[in-house]
């Protein structure tokens, strides 16, 4: 039970941020754009996921709760697959040239963010706590 | 305009509370029947449900005469996006690397690709039904 409401809460925080991340990215670029609030939710959001990864992979001994409100529930609910998916499918129909740019900065700016992300504290954690 | 603002973060706020609930319902589901497995997670059927999902309620709310703002805040931002999710997808990639870069490639290609055809596939059904109709 407890588990389910830390879910629900964590999934309203995320996705309540990642609609806000959309209208600072429109405020920013405009619309249409490729820089949508969808492409930095997911590469900010993978940024944060690889440090957690490392965190929670290294240190041991840290309460589940923990771990599902802000990878499965914030996080999972900040990032989002779908509209990814939908706004690669309007691009097609467009421009290739913008296809491919939206599509090498949310594959490789994501994977190359969540890298980041894991190595910055990986470094940390070995530097401090001598995992 | 600040008004508007919250209203739309409650809408959206309920929305990924729901969406985040499924996923990780689907989680548990997938975990007890299927095992922790690599390739095919329970991620990848979120993902490609969600987007499939996402292309047919995306079309009919977009041929809708009056839309209705909140309703496509709460189902396509709030639902359908806490419902899949990208963080999890990229950390799974992430793990198989440390495989094999072959496995590694394969799961990232598949799943984008089908997510594509999934949306594709959504929305072309749902524009087929209306020309049936009419």
């Amino acid at each position: 039970m407890t588990q389910i409401l830390i879910i629900a809460l964590g999934g309203a925080i995320g996705a309540a941020l990642r609609h806000l991340t959309g209208k600072i990215a429109v405020q920013a670029f405009g619309q249409p754009s490729i820089y949508t609030g969808t492409l930095f939710s997911n590469v900010i959001g993978c940024f944060v996921g690889g440090g957690f990864l490392a965190f929670f992979t290294h240190a041991d001994s840290f309460i589940i709760n923990t771990q599902l409100f802000l990878i499965i529930g914030i996080l999972g609910s900040y990032t989002t697959f779908s509209s990814f998916a939908l706004e690669s499918h309007q691009l097609f129909n467009i421009s290739n040239k913008d296809l491919f740019a939206y599509l090498f900065y949310q594959i490789i700016g994501a994977f190359g963010a969540l890298a980041t992300g894991y190595g910055i504290v990986f470094w940390l954690m070995e530097r401090f706590i001598h995992v | 305009m600040f008004k508007n603002v919250i209203k739309e973060v409650i809408w959206v706020g309920f929305g990924g509370m729901i969406g985040a609930l499924l996923r990780y319902g689907t989680n548990t589901l997938f975990t007890s029947t299927f095992g922790s497995a690599s390739f095919i997670t329970a991620t990848t059927i979120e993902n490609i449900t969600g987007s499939f999902l996402i292309g047919v309620i995306f079309s009919f709310l977009s041929r809708k005469k009056s839309p209705n703002r909140m309703l496509n805040l709460f189902l396509l931002t709030g639902l359908i996006g806490s419902y899949t999710t990208y963080s999890g997808f990229m950390v799974e990639a992430f793990v198989l690397l440390h495989q094999s870069p072959l496995l590694f490639l394969g799961y990232l290609c598949s799943q984008i690709f089908m997510g594509l055809l999934a949306v594709t596939i959504g929305m072309r059904m749902f524009t087929q039904n209306r020309v049936q109709q009419a």
